[in-house]
């Protein structure tokens, strides 16, 4: 169980990074390349200033899925290390 | 590209400006860190996830928390950056609570000290030359941010 639990946490994290650079090829043009790699260092600001101008680099469906492997990676990653540990 | 303009633009001085941006920030920040103290898994790092390969900012979440317990030596063996990190995590943050006024002046004097110096680009170069020589110098200092 911990294993499958497992895969489906790498799949989200898959699909993180890439919504993460399909994000980040808009921010890098929009903010400059200071605030680029601040992107690429703390995904979080990525993830925030996605929302924020969603409507403005028409973000909103990759936000949306981005949010959902976001909690799915969350959700999963502690899955799989309780069942992981109590095998 | 004009790169002293590049480098010597404010960036901090608009993340505090940003009223927006500061409260997701802050308790994005906030969750994470909490749910690394409490012993639960945050958001794992996506580059670390798919490559095994750890990114600049792996680390920076358990150091901070090291760095609140008072635990420095294992912050900075985490994360050299960790102080600043947390840092300018609070400044922006905390900045919210300001009142309007103090707001200001603290932005202007933030955006005029990175303008005037390049400090937030020298700062960005540090981190990622630093990621670099413990990527290719120290891989196993690196390795033993993995979760698993």
């Amino acid at each position: 169980m911990g294993m499958i639990f497992s895969l489906l946490a790498m799949a989200c994290g898959i699909g993180s990074l890439i919504c993460l650079i399909l994000v980040l090829i808009k921010l890098f043009p929009a903010e400059g390349p200071v605030k680029g790699v601040l992107g690429i260092i703390c995904g979080i600001y990525t993830f925030v200033w996605g929302w924020q101008n969603a409507d403005r680099f028409n973000l909103r469906q990759i936000m949306q899925i981005w949010t959902v492997v976001f909690i799915g990676s969350i959700v999963f990653n502690f899955l799989s290390a309780y069942f992981m540990a109590s095998s | 590209m004009n790169w002293k303009a590049v480098l010597t633009k404010p960036v901090i001085a608009e993340l505090i400006d940003a009223r927006h941006l500061a409260p997701w920030l802050g308790g994005f920040a906030a969750v994470q860190i909490g749910l690394i103290a409490l012993g639960l898994p945050g958001w794992p790092c996506p580059l670390m996830t798919v490559t095994g390969h750890a990114c600049p900012g792996c680390g920076l979440t358990r150091a901070a928390v090291a760095l609140l317990r008072g635990q420095w030596q294992t912050a900075l063996t985490l994360h050299a950056f960790a102080p600043i990190f947390l840092a300018l995590s609070l400044a922006i943050g905390l900045s919210w609570l300001l009142p309007k006024a103090h707001r200001s002046q603290l932005i202007d004097a933030v955006a005029k000290l990175e303008s005037r110096t390049g400090l937030t680009a020298i700062l960005f170069i540090i981190f990622l030359l630093y990621w670099l020589i413990r990527l290719l110098a120290f891989p196993a200092s690196l390795a033993a941010l993995t979760y698993r």
